[in-house]
């Protein structure tokens, strides 16, 4: 049932509307089934759930709702009405409801889709692996006792074991693709500006992105569609007209210049992502290949504003309640607390010199191919990863190969592959310049005809 | 004075200044953190940037939108 595209639901609930309620309940129960051993809801909104569903069966405008039957669920740091926006946190529980919904859900539930909860995530979004002390780790529907990834664990591993059709995450240094990348899915960072945050708990003002999860490339286009849109209440948002993205996934890559990236993306010390980044360049025929400049000075921009930001926005807590944090993202906001002020003006002088180093680089492409990850997902609890033979701290290298993206905001697609050593999924990046989040959706739709899709988990009927 | 003496030094001024507590077993944890950011920092500034130029990627604009009822 779950296995369905979203033009699938919409074109069976056209002719039936009264199965989406029994769709929408059908759904809550798989929740309440996996949710236990995988932990990634932390609220379900059975009731508004399900009076959706009956208020959409009744709607005689159904059949021109895109999303219509379509199921979805949020990471806990967007608004939802009559819900605390948890953020991840144990702190914010003591924070009144959300008065109103965040833009995105607004949007999504006009749309036709139907909300059916809050998803687990790393505090506050400072986390690469999915693991929460305080609401439990999010596990991989492909392995539980590895890890979902994170921030967007729930956001990821709920619609990879097809408890909701798709998700929303939100990506400051890889946040959606890290997951995306671990639980085998497409995910979406768009250009900085283009989805407006508006009703979302913040991280980083200057890094923070939201985006969408799906299992194929024509629901993620769909929904993505769906979200676009100027929102004044968010003050990086750019008015822009709507990309119209799902009418153009068939048009192919004729036309389209590639690169692999190398240099600081240069795999040979990760054998799983550099297997995944030679599949999908055979698959394209990719045979240029740049080493840009600048990149790890970017990448160490992108760090101390997302540790200094962060840690700006969360002084009063870090001077109130320092021990009711998780402590794998408390000791980094304190070292946050402490970096002197002329360290981030460089951080904010370097992000603009390398913004320029990346933009010159699509005078001569149009799209770069890069890994998502470095691994495939390492199991629950691990603290390090080995790198060209070397021990090394596995939590900031999560987001090695995503965090020069975000850091000047460019659109990033993860396709997944499947490393077949250990049957787990590992993602590639299709990047593209800014505002050609329709150049990365019609590439990986190209890619996922050619075989890299979404395999469903054992166990899971999706 | 060696490298990680300044940096606990700096911790110490700065934790009191910003009216932060730090308990002595989150120490450890957090001179890494701060190690690591003081590291990036040097990677920071061996871009080849004009030392006469301050162009910043946030930059202000006099003529932002106006805020929705619901904006913040």
């Amino acid at each position: 049932m779950m296995a369905a595209t979203i033009n699938d639901i919409h074109e069976a609930f056209v002719e039936n509307p009264l199965g989406i309620v029994k769709r929408v309940e059908h759904t809550l129960d798989m929740i309440h089934q996996h949710n236990p051993a995988i932990k990634a809801f932390t609220h379900v909104t059975s009731a508004r759930a399900t009076e959706h569903a009956l208020f959409l069966s009744e709607n005689p405008d159904l059949p021109s709702l895109p999303l219509a039957g379509a199921t979805f669920a949020v990471k806990n740091l967007f608004d939802i009405k009559g819900e605390v926006t948890l953020a991840g946190s144990k702190i914010n529980a003591s924070n009144p409801p959300a008065a109103e919904d965040a833009v995105l859900v607004e949007r999504l539930e006009a749309a036709g889709a139907t909300l059916t909860g809050a998803l687990n995530m790393g505090e506050y979004a400072y986390d690469f692996t999915g693991e929460n002390v305080h609401h439990g780790n999010c596990g991989n529907p492909y392995n539980l006792a590895h890890m979902a990834g994170g921030s967007s664990s729930g956001s990821a591993a709920a619609v990879a074991a097809g408890m909701v059709d798709f998700s929303l995450g939100s990506d400051t240094n890889g946040s959606i693709r890290v997951p995306s990348s671990f639980c085998g899915l497409f995910g979406l960072k768009p250009t900085y500006g283009r989805l407006p945050r508006t009703g979302s708990f913040p991280f980083s003002d200057s890094l923070d992105h939201l985006g969408p999860i799906a299992r194929t490339t024509e629901d993620l286009a769909r929904v993505y569609d769906c979200l676009q849109g100027y929102d004044a209440g968010d003050r990086a948002c750019v008015d822009r007209p709507i990309s119209s993205t799902a009418s153009q996934l068939s048009h192919g890559i004729t036309h389209l210049r590639f690169a692999r990236l190398d240099g600081y993306f240069n795999c040979d010390a990760f054998p799983q992502a550099a297997n995944a980044v030679e599949k999908i360049c055979t698959a394209l025929n990719v045979e240029t290949v740049i080493s840009p400049e600048g990149v790890q000075e970017g990448r160490s921009a992108a760090y101390l504003i997302t540790n200094v930001e962060g840690s700006s926005l969360h002084l009063p807590r870090l001077q109130q309640r320092p021990q009711d944090f998780d402590p794998d993202t408390r000791d980094r906001f304190l070292a946050g607390a402490m970096i002197p002020g002329a360290w981030y003006i460089r951080a904010q002088q370097v992000r603009h010199w390398y913004q320029q180093k990346m933009l010159s680089l699509f005078k001569d492409v149009e799209v770069l191919i890069a890994p998502a990850t470095p691994c495939t997902a390492p199991k629950q609890g691990q603290k390090t990863l080995v790198i060209g033979g070397e021990e090394q701290l596995l939590r900031p290298n999560l987001g090695y190969f995503t965090q020069p993206f975000s850091a000047i905001g460019l659109p990033s697609i993860v396709v997944p592959t499947m490393d077949d050593a250990t049957g787990m999924p590992i993602g590639v990046q299709i990047i593209a310049a800014p505002w050609r989040e329709d150049i990365c959706l019609r590439v990986a739709a190209f890619l996922e005809d050619a075989g890299f899709r979404f395999r469903a988990p054992t166990g899971f009927s999706v | 004075m060696n490298k990680t003496n300044e940096l606990q030094e700096h911790l110490d001024v700065l934790a009191k200044t910003m009216g932060i507590t730090i308990q002595p077993e989150w120490r450890e944890s957090v001179l890494a953190h701060l190690a690591n950011a003081q590291r990036m920092a040097g990677i920071l500034y061996t871009a080849p940037i004009d030392n006469n130029s301050l162009e910043m990627a946030n930059s202000f604009r006099a003529d932002p939108a106006l805020p929705t009822q619901r904006g913040k």
